[in-house]
């Protein structure tokens, strides 16, 4: 499935929402396992959107 | 006492007018058998074609007014060559009217032509003191009128270019000194004011010409009398009091140039400046101007110099502040820099520090996010319990009797239910 590449601030809304919804507890059991692997994907891609801009960054600043 | 003589006449014996005539004249002749030594004056005075001189002598009273004696004179041929060149070697002056003389005379009696007086010598130094002292006198009038200095107290104009001449268009030392202005290098404006320079006019026609000039003085810059060298000049023109004065009191400087081969006359004393000869006037102007343009080249130098002066001190003073301009902009630059690093590391930190802050946030999402994982759930003990249709049991919804499925972490196991109990 083609998805849209999502910001980091979106990726990061969304992160935020599910971790509502898991900590509100209104999450079925069966949607967890979705839930939990979409934000830990959401978080593995976040961390490398960070990654990236700090290399990015380090190379602006060090010139 | 001379011893009259006696004549003895009546209406029946007389004597007539040749008779009386010869016996003056032999009375005459016998009285004043050598020539006397007088002192007179000459009114006029004519050479005649055949070259005899014939005078008019006379003695003026105190006021110059009507002569208190007179007598006809004559001069022959023979000795007036002799005569007039012994006056003109003594006093550089012809033998002319208006002048003091000291004669040595014979008197002489004609019966047609009457009285006079035959002259056969002349001392010309009694001429010269005559002449020196109605100068002296002159000079002396001048200086009771407070004139004296007046024309030497003139500033002499810068540049003197523009110059009136008072003299003779035929005169030597007219052409003479035109001669000399026109091989300067400067470039004189000249107006000859015409003039006799000899003669009985002459007085008043160098009179009259100041008068003109006089009446343009604003054209003019000097005024110089000249008058022509070589030729026998009259003796006292230039000691004339009304001459002398006139220059004395002229409103423009006055420079002669009349030639004199003795004394300075009493017009070269009161001139503004004497020169002896038409050509030194033409001379001294052509210095004057050659002055006047040393000196303008000398101000240019100085200009020059001070200009010169003040471009050095100006470019010094731009080089200071290009100099300074150099080393403020360097400072401003660095300064700039400065601010620029600070930023940019604050940049830097604030970067990182976000970074770090959201690494933190996503660590600890996915800690919680980790925590809901149904695997980690099961491996702490807990089970999911599924229906037949193999979604999670609702404890409302199941009834005793009925297959489920328990997911534990290590495997699955089919149960059935045998009773439930509401919490």
């Amino acid at each position: 499935m083609a998805t849209k590449k999502l910001t980091y601030s979106e990726a990061m809304a969304e992160v935020e929402s599910i971790l509502a919804r898991l900590r509100s507890g209104e999450l079925s059991i069966d949607e967890l396992t979705s839930a939990v692997a979409r934000a830990t994907k959401l978080i593995a891609e976040c961390r490398k959107m960070l990654a990236t801009t700090e290399q990015e960054v380090e190379k602006l600043i060090n010139g | 006492m001379v011893e009259p003589i006696n004549i003895s006449t009546s209406s029946h014996e007389h004597l007539t007018l040749l008779d009386l005539q010869l016996m003056v004249r032999a009375t005459l002749e016998s009285r004043f058998c050598d020539p006397v030594w007088i002192s007179a004056e000459i009114s006029e005075m004519k050479v005649n074609r055949s070259g005899h001189c014939y005078l008019n002598l006379v003695e003026k009273g105190n006021n110059e007014g009507a002569p208190r004696a007179e007598a006809r004179g004559v001069i022959w041929r023979s000795a007036y060559a002799t005569i007039s060149r012994k006056f003109e070697e003594a006093t550089g002056a012809a033998l002319s009217t208006g002048i003091g003389v000291l004669l040595r005379v014979v008197v002489t009696y004609h019966e047609v032509y009457g009285f006079s007086l035959q002259i056969v010598d002349i001392d010309a130094s009694y001429t010269l003191g005559e002449v020196e002292r109605r100068r002296r006198e002159c000079i002396a009038q001048l200086q009771r009128d407070g004139v004296w200095d007046m024309n030497r107290e003139i500033e002499l104009p810068r540049p003197m270019l523009r110059i009136a001449i008072v003299s003779s268009a035929t005169a030597a030392g007219y052409q003479d000194f035109m001669n000399e202005l026109r091989r300067s290098a400067y470039r004189f404006r000249t107006e000859l004011f015409g003039s006799l320079m000899q003669g009985e006019m002459a007085e008043d026609s160098v009179i009259e010409a100041l008068h003109l000039v006089a009446e343009r003085e604003e054209e003019f810059d000097c005024v110089v009398v000249i008058r022509g060298g070589g030729s026998v000049s009259d003796l006292a023109l230039f000691d004339s009091y009304r001459i002398a004065s006139h220059i004395a009191q002229f409103p423009l400087p006055v420079i002669t140039g009349i030639g004199h081969d003795k004394d300075t006359s009493v017009a070269d004393l009161v001139a503004h400046t004497s020169c002896k000869t038409p050509t030194a006037v033409a001379t001294l102007l052509c210095e004057l101007a050659e002055m006047e343009m040393a000196t303008i080249e000398e101000y240019s130098y100085t200009l020059r110099d001070i200009v010169l002066s003040r471009l050095n001190s100006e470019r010094l003073t731009l080089e200071r502040h290009s100099a300074e301009i150099a080393r403020q902009s360097v400072v401003a630059v660095n300064s700039m820099q400065h601010r620029l690093t600070s930023i940019e590391e604050s940049i830097a930190t604030l970067a990182r520090t976000m970074i770090r802050s959201e690494e933190q946030k996503l660590s600890s999402h996915l800690m919680v996010v980790e925590q809901s994982n149904p695997e980690i759930i099961l491996r702490r003990g807990f089970a999911i319990v599924r229906g037949s249709d193999g979604r999670a049991v609702d404890i409302q919804n199941i009834k005793p009797g009925a297959d489920v499925n328990i997911e534990l972490a290590t495997g699955t196991i089919e149960a059935n239910v045998t009773s439930k109990t509401l919490r």
